[in-house]
């Protein structure tokens, strides 16, 4: 027999992030307390608005399954005697379990027989069990903040109110603290403000939505909200205007109301003259409207407002939100004019007085520093031909020392989430050309996982600087990511710089880079007990281990990685292309191919000593052939590696294996002969080392072992 | 509803509703908040209700008289309910009505806002309430305060009387606001707003405020090892005040300003504590009178 369960923690406003939080951790804990407490249900679903969690389990079990279960005696040879009597152990246990000697079983258990009773457990009714599940499930809800209030002790996102709990008809009682369970529900706080009784769990959505003006279904509300914005669009301003789309504003405003409608107010034209993108952040952030564009991307006098669900009967309403934005882009306005007066070398001046961080110097100090890696960075991509723009290391420089400027507008000051857009318009309106204003936006990319890129050379090139620039100098002062401690965020810094040299593939020695951004520091601070060299190692595992954490979640292998990381390679592209030049190689040949000649080789030069091959020495045809084989490879990889065609390098090491194994097979590296048998082992040790130009491919795992 | 009406309504509503009545503090302040009236009641086990209007002081938010809604003295009428009760947010949009907003026209919303001071060591959460978008109330759940752990949780509504008047007028200017019939807020405020603001920004002598800070400070150690704690409690709110000039003149740079506020953060810490010790020796008096 089943019936459905709901289940309801009524509370005051939660936050927008914890409805659907407190959402997917409810519907994790009701399923694993069910399960562990084998109550079968058919499916979980959960729903949240600003009031309330809830959850309806469908097809749930009255009953728990029953449950086998064996209590263990005495061993065999104990409970009976050579007569196969039983001893007083057998009888004591039978009567600890008030049952007949004759019924005990034999039960074999891996440290041999013993006697014991296998017993079948009835399951409890459901109904008995939810109490403490339910509770269970409200005190282990965890979220980021959590708070107390009035006499309680338990914690929560912001204060429970009522807890409903409805089994089929009938209430599951139980109480935490001075709250207690009921069929009592609460609608929308103004519109519906008496109790409302929900007769049985199947009602639940019902009864809320027609008494209590709550649609507590989210994706219902989406829906609402998004053919409240489509009616907009064909009727009220026939295709002629649309809303800037933003799905993190959606998805933030669904959970803001309980049930949305959609209002669009005015503002004056006198703001329009703002920047595009300023003017649209102001709409958007604070007051969480949605701006309003025309066909040919010009933003609109409109906007639009999601409120919760009441009737705009006087108007009062929208006057009120064009009231309050009306004040918002006054103040923008304002800031606007006033950073007019301003220009970036008093910007910088500015920033002369404020701290980057303790000990590490002043943003200004930063800029230099960035406009110095820059320019290094940028010497060493012409060098590798990877750049090819003249004018970069001028757009660089300025680029860099710029780049931190909107920091100190008002504008900036006022509207923090504006940083980079602020620098970039307001770079554009002071006549900076090229990728100049571009790249103060891109440098602050990625702001978050999944986030776009820089895309122009001087951006890219910015970006990665900064994010070495901070990583260099939190490890520098000991601010290093332990656990789930990131406070600077430098793991999503380092990520950055993966992503963006991937992209753009940048060829950077990471290594010589950290070391460059340490170099200023320690140039210009006082860090006397610093080993750059350990730190610079640090870092550049640091980033390195971004690259293996994005492969990890691809479910990619990483002893691939670990093959490559060996050969001693420092350049995040040039790990990826090796990486995945392996891969593909392991798609579709055999990599045993490769890695069983050069396991042959470790293996034989394992603690050795070496020194350079005498060719004098040389006597066999097989030894011969191999040395002048490798010698030959060598200088054919050593030009692939030049090109990074690392798949060519791959198949020229496949095809080494029938010198190798013609070698081993013939000759005999242990001669009796020290000095041939040190010449030998130099053989192999060239040998070996064609190999490691490439890979340690030792470190493959074949077929689940990893050969040695 | 004139400016007067407003707090005559307010008072009247929430002594309704078992609010003492008290009145400002003859002292400089950033907010509500520093009054011991929450600062110091807000601590330890006893029962407090309490409202009262609170004049406050922002000296960076001085803009000469020039903007409609940013000054550096303004009014806050302030309630702490302690410990919050369960019907707290009913009896807050009760207050609502009080003033005169149908709650069914209008759309009220509690937005997120989690509140924190690192000045006295206090953090709270809860929201700030919008009426049809305009923020008029900030309300909070205190967690913290002088860095101890709160318990029983106070509940602290602080209304922004100029906000909500500008609403109920449909105003878009403090300056233009009714406080009477016949006298605006311009009318008593906009001279004094002028003043101070070239004052705090241009004139206030930074010596003498880098020294009344040391001074204030030493002070603050002499009382308070003598246990007065309310004179002591002065104290912290007078360096708190000479710390917000000094930061209006721009005299403090980005490191100083942190050991400024490290400073003001241990008198806090220090005056709470002797304020729960005191309470205690006293037996809690205000827990024998509510049983």
């Amino acid at each position: 027999m089943k019936k459905d369960l709901v289940f309801e923690i009524g509370t005051e406003e939660l936050p927008a992030s914890c409805v659907e939080e407190g959402t997917l951790g409810l519907e994790e804990i009701l399923k694993k307390r069910l399960t562990q407490n084998r109550i079968d249900f058919v499916s979980v679903k959960t729903f949240g608005s600003p009031r309330r969690l809830a959850a309806m389990v469908s097809g749930l079990a009255e009953t728990q399954r029953s449950q086998e279960k064996i209590i263990t005696g005495p061993p065999k040879k104990i409970a009976f005697d050579k007569d196969g009597a039983p001893t007083k152990a057998a009888i004591g246990f039978a009567k600890s379990l008030n049952i007949n000697v004759s019924s005990l079983e034999e039960i074999e258990i891996n440290k041999g027989i013993y006697i014991g009773k296998k017993i079948v457990e009835e399951g409890r009714k459901t109904a008995e069990l939810l109490p403490g599940i339910l509770k269970d499930s409200v005190l282990s809800l965890v979220f980021p903040k959590q708070m107390t209030w009035g006499d309680y002790s338990i914690k929560f996102a912001r204060p429970i109110r009522w807890i409903l709990a409805l089994f089929g008809s009938d209430v599951i009682n139980f109480a935490i603290e001075s709250l207690t369970s009921g069929n009592i529900t609460f609608g929308h706080r103004t519109l519906s403000p008496e109790p409302i009784t929900v007769d049985d769990a199947d009602s639940y959505l019902k009864s809320l939505e027609d008494k209590g003006r709550v649609i507590v279904d989210f994706k219902k509300r989406i829906e609402l909200i998004i053919d409240g914005l489509n009616n907009l669009r064909k009727n009220t301003w026939n295709g002629e205007f649309e809303i800037v789309p933003d799905k993190d504003l959606l998805n933030e405003v669904v959970n803001l109301v309980e049930i949305p409608n959609v209002l669009v107010g005015n503002f004056s034209k006198r703001f329009l003259y703002m920047p595009k993108e300023i003017l649209i952040k102001v709409i958007q952030h604070h007051q969480k409207y949605f701006a309003v564009i025309d066909k040919a991307g010009n933003v609109s006098t409109q906007f639009v407002v999601v409120q919760n669900g009441i009737e705009d009967k006087s108007g009062e309403i929208i006057n009120g939100n064009e009231k309050v934005l009306g004040a918002r882009l006054s103040d923008a306005v304002f800031f606007y004019e006033e950073d007019k007066k301003h220009d970036f070398d008093s910007w910088c001046e500015k920033l002369k007085g404020v701290i980057f961080y303790s000990n590490l110097g002043s943003i200004y100090d930063k800029a230099c520093r960035l406009k110095e890696i820059c320019l290094h960075t940028s010497s060493l991509l012409k060098d590798k031909g990877i750049l090819k723009n003249d004018n970069i290391h001028d757009s660089l420089s300025r680029a860099a020392i710029f780049c931190k400027c909107d920091l100190v507008t008002n504008m900036v000051v006022e509207f923090p989430e504006l940083q980079g857009i602020v620098g970039k318009e307001y770079a554009r309106e002071r006549g900076e050309k090229l990728d100049i204003p571009e790249s103060i936006f891109e440098h602050y990319l990625p702001r978050f996982s999944g986030d776009m890129l820089p895309d122009t050379d001087v951006g890219s090139i910015l970006s990665v600087a900064d994010k070495i620039d901070t990583i260099s100098g939190m490890f520098l002062i000991g601010n290093i990511p332990s656990g789930s401690e990131d406070p600077f965020a430098l793991r999503r810094k380092a990520s950055g710089i993966v992503l963006s040299v991937l992209k753009k593939k940048y060829d950077l020695d990471m290594e010589d880079l950290i070391s460059y951004s340490l170099g200023l520091y320690i140039e210009k601070f006082n860090f006397k007990d610093i080993n750059k060299e350990e730190v610079c190692r640090e870092i550049k595992d640091f980033i390195v281990a971004r690259y293996r954490f994005m492969l990890e979640k691809k479910n990619r292998r990483l002893d691939v990685l670990e093959a490559v990381l060996a050969s001693g390679c420092s350049s995040v592209l040039d790990i990826d292309l090796r990486y995945k030049a392996i891969e593909d190689f392991i798609k579709e040949k055999d990599i045993e191919t490769i890695s069983t000649p050069m396991v042959r080789c470790k293996n034989i030069i394992k603690g050795k000593t070496f020194s350079d091959v005498n060719t004098q020495l040389l006597s066999s045809q097989y030894e011969k052939k191999l040395f002048s084989s490798a010698t030959e490879k060598r200088n054919i990889i050593v030009d692939y590696i030049e090109k990074k065609q690392y798949g060519c390098i791959l198949a020229e090491l496949g095809s080494s294996g029938k010198d190798i194994d013609d070698f081993f097979d013939n000759v005999l590296v242990m001669d009796k002969d020290e000095k041939i048998r040190a010449n030998r082992v130099n053989l192999v040790k060239v040998v070996m080392d064609l190999y490691l130009l490439m890979a340690d491919f030792s470190k493959l795992v074949i077929e689940g072992n990893k050969i040695h | 509803m004139n400016f007067q009406d407003i707090i005559f309504n307010l008072q009247k509503y929430w002594a309704g509703n078992g609010c003492l009545i008290r009145q400002p503090m003859d002292l400089e302040k950033g907010a509500g908040t520093f009054n011991p009236d929450t600062f110091l009641r807000c601590l330890g086990p006893e029962p407090w209700n309490v409202a009262y209007v609170e004049p406050s002081r922002r000296p960076t938010d001085g803009r000469y008289g020039e903007n409609p809604f940013r000054t550096q003295f303004y009014y806050q009428f302030q309630v702490l309910l302690k410990p919050s009760p369960d019907n707290v947010v009913d009896l807050y949009l009760g207050s609502l009505k009080s003033l005169g907003i149908d709650l069914k026209l209008h759309d009220i919303r509690f937005v997120e806002d989690d509140w924190q001071s690192p000045t006295i060591g206090a953090a709270g959460l809860g929201w700030e309430v919008w009426a049809d978008g305009m923020e008029i109330t900030q309300f909070t759940y205190f967690q913290q305060m002088g860095g101890i752990v709160l318990k029983p949780v106070s509940a602290e509504l602080t209304y922004g009387l100029e906000r909500i008047a500008m609403y109920l007028q449909k105003k878009d200017s403090f300056w233009d606001l009714a406080w009477s019939d016949d006298i605006t807020y311009s009318d008593v405020q906009f001279e004094s707003e002028k003043e101070w603001s070239k004052y705090n920004f241009e004139l206030a002598d930074i010596d003498m405020l880098v020294d009344l800070f040391q001074k204030f400070e030493k002070e603050f150690r002499k009382v308070i090892s003598k246990n007065l704690v309310f004179v002591a409690c002065e104290y912290v709110l007078k360096c708190s005040h000479v710390f917000n000039l000094l930061d209006a003149r721009e005299a403090i740079s980005v490191a100083e300003r942190t050991s400024y506020i490290a400073r003001v953060r241990s008198l806090a810490r220090a005056l709470c504590q002797s304020y729960v010790s005191q309470r205690e020796k006293l037996g809690y008096p205000l827990l024998k009178k509510n049983s």
